[in-house]
């Protein structure tokens, strides 16, 4: 009988202290200055140091999983995406972008964060709690989820389906498949686009802000097209020559460029 | 465009084919001035500037007029090849429409075989119509005298033009409008004489725009796809247009069709801008509302979620080409609303603290 208790004081301990270093675990936060007024302090969790690399998206495991039906590309004029089809009422838009680095993940999202209409709201702000990524937002009523999975950026947005928590269905699919996937050690076999230089061509004074043209040298060890996107901007235009025009607003001293490939992998730049 | 004609002997007694061109055609001819002639616009960038009309270099660009300038003057260039070798030295020259604008009668000379530019006043009984449009016309250029003398009118040639009327002097902006967003606003606002009325028309034609499949969409994301989020005012209109003339899939958010409206508005001479409601940190949910575009373009739902909106704003008051409101019974854009009755009409939860006007500039990413 005395053993009987002290293990079951042992087990009551364990558990007590598995709850409170998760809780713990689930406060240890950094802070990122959203980039825009008002520059409040937004929450992400952290993340090891010694977290591993994906060299690709679940694209495949997606298509074959039984809740899916299809997966069509469906790039907008500016942006590009997917259409994820659970069925003929049910559709979500996906985004994905593979970095070489968490930070670059993280900064990403935050010049999202930064500049949407819809503002939407880190995990550890609101009440849903549906264990996605390592870090999650929700926006929306949750029709919008944006997770970080290690070096994976994914956004999920519900195409006016009739049925409620699609998004969180699918970013939930999409981060097992993840979690599921194999990884590299090394962020530098992540096959992102590699960016030689930036330049500044001209520059004038268009109303309050500064319009720079900057010449961009950027290889892609894939061999892919190339896509340009600057902080400010939503669009994902062809690269083209290389030249980009970027507005630095009274609130920017220096802006970011980010270069994708066809496959979504992703670099970025500082500049000014 | 040569033109041969054989005269009626029994007008006027002359032997061998009269060959008149006409050459060019002028009508913002006096940059420094909207009085009596057109206003300065462009076209892919690119300030048109006169002769608009001017066959030889494969040259036929549109103008533009205030529409108080109903009586406006057009110049005119034509060459004769002969005519001095047939001893004669002038010719009375008008052109004609078969509806609306047309010119009135002026002399033609032809010191060397040009004529230079010749000044023809608009006909008192065919001037142009005094309210906003967009209109073509044909005119046939025919000779009424010889050297005088009256002759059965015959035609030296025949010109097709497109012209706009707008309010006012356009601002900025659109100091110098395009032809492609002129195309829009005075298609939307033809016949309208008050700014409230054309503002309204372009609200609801930007409300009611179509890329190539026929409609454009919400951006659910709420990322404004062609305005920079870091000023609200930075807009890609090169890009928007290339967009909706081959895209099938073009989205926007209230950042976008709200410069839209700037834009649009102020090629015809209004003084709008667009005004931006915020809250640093929650955001406002809407009221049942038909949103722009959306699938099959008739989709009300509410509960979208506005952290910050941007709409038209012409003198204290909303004009928003993003949606259509529910007043019980139907849909219908906001146009010509104050704040206070747009925001209880659109939102459920209202959580707007802030407000700034914003004017829009022209960028080219």
């Amino acid at each position: 009988m005395k053993y009987k208790n002290i293990i079951r004081w042992f087990f009551m301990i364990i558990c007590f202290l598995s709850t409170v270093s998760s809780v713990f675990a689930q406060a240890d936060f950094h802070y990122r200055t959203r980039l825009l007024e008002p520059f409040v302090e937004m929450p992400f969790y952290n993340v090891s140091e010694n977290t591993s690399f994906y060299t690709s998206f679940v694209l495949d495991e997606l298509e074959k999983d039984s809740l899916i039906e299809n997966i069509v590309r469906d790039d907008t004029a500016q942006n590009r995406r997917y259409r994820v089809d659970i069925d003929d009422n049910n559709s979500v838009h996906m985004k994905f972008f593979i970095f070489s680095s968490i930070e670059d993940a993280e900064i990403h999202v935050l010049e999202y964060l930064s500049t949407s209409n819809v503002y939407p709201k880190h995990e550890s702000q609101i009440s849903a709690n549906h264990n996605i990524g390592n870090n999650v937002w929700y926006g929306w009523n949750e029709k919008i989820v944006i997770f970080i999975r290690n070096n994976v950026e994914v956004r999920i947005v519900d195409n006016y389906s009739e049925s409620d928590n699609n998004s969180v269905r699918i970013a939930k699919l999409v981060d097992s498949f993840l979690l599921q996937k194999k990884t590299v050690s090394g962020s530098e076999l992540v096959p992102v686009p590699k960016i030689n230089s930036v330049t500044t061509v001209s520059s004038k004074v268009i109303g309050n802000s500064m319009q720079y043209k900057l010449n961009v040298e950027a290889d892609d060890p894939l061999g892919q097209n190339l896509y340009y996107n600057i902080f400010g901007w939503s669009s994902e235009n062809p690269f083209g020559n290389g030249v980009v025009t970027v507005s630095s607003g009274e609130q920017l001293d220096k802006t970011r460029i980010w270069i994708l490939n066809e496959d979504h992998f992703v670099s970025t730049v500082e500049h000014f | 465009m040569a033109v041969s004609l054989m005269m009626a002997e029994s007008v006027l007694a002359w032997s061998l084919p009269l060959d008149v061109d006409v050459v060019k055609i002028h009508f913002n001819h006096n940059t420094g001035s909207t009085s009596s002639d057109g206003i300065t616009i462009q076209e892919d960038e690119t300030t048109i500037v006169a002769p608009e009309w001017y066959p030889l270099s494969s040259k036929n660009e549109e103008s533009a007029y205030l529409k108080t300038v109903t009586s406006p003057t057009v110049k005119a260039e034509f060459y004769a090849n002969d005519i001095g070798q047939q001893g004669y030295s002038s010719v009375r020259i008008y052109a004609h429409a078969s509806s609306g604008w047309a010119l009135s009668e002026s002399n033609v000379t032809f010191p060397g075989g040009g004529s230079g530019q010749v000044s023809f006043g608009t006909s008192a009984s065919f001037p142009q119509a005094s309210t906003v449009g967009k209109w073509t016309i044909t005119w046939t250029w025919k000779v009424v005298k010889i050297d005088g003398g009256s002759v059965t009118p015959f035609s030296v040639g025949t010109s097709t033009h497109t012209f706009y009327n707008v309010l006012d002097t356009p601002e900025a902006p659109m100091t110098v409008p395009w032809v492609e967003v002129l195309d829009y606003a005075c298609d939307w606002a033809q016949g309208e004489t008050t700014e409230v009325n054309a503002l309204t028309e372009i609200t609801e034609g930007i409300n009611a725009m179509g890329d190539t499949d026929g409609d454009i969409n919400y951006d659910v994301n709420g990322q404004a796809q062609y305005t920079s989020m870091i000023n609200y005012e930075d807009f890609d209109l090169t890009d928007f247009f290339s967009d909706i003339n081959t895209s099938s899939n073009v989205e926007i958010a209230c950042n976008d069709s709200a410069c839209l409206f700037n834009i649009f508005t102020t090629a015809l001479g209004c003084s709008t801008k667009t005004y931006r409601r915020w809250n640093s940190s929650v955001t406002s949910i809407t009221k049942m509302i038909d949103i722009i575009g959306v699938e099959d373009d008739f989709n009300p739902q509410d509960d979208y979620s506005f952290g910050l909106h941007q709409f038209g704003w012409f003198s204290n008051k909303v004009f928003d080409p993003l949606l259509q409101l529910y007043n019980g019974s139907d849909f219908f854009v906001p146009c010509n609303e104050t704040l206070s009755t747009f925001e209880s009409a659109l939102l459920k939860t209202n959580n707007y603290i802030y407000g700034e006007e914003h004017l829009t500039e022209i960028v080219d990413n």
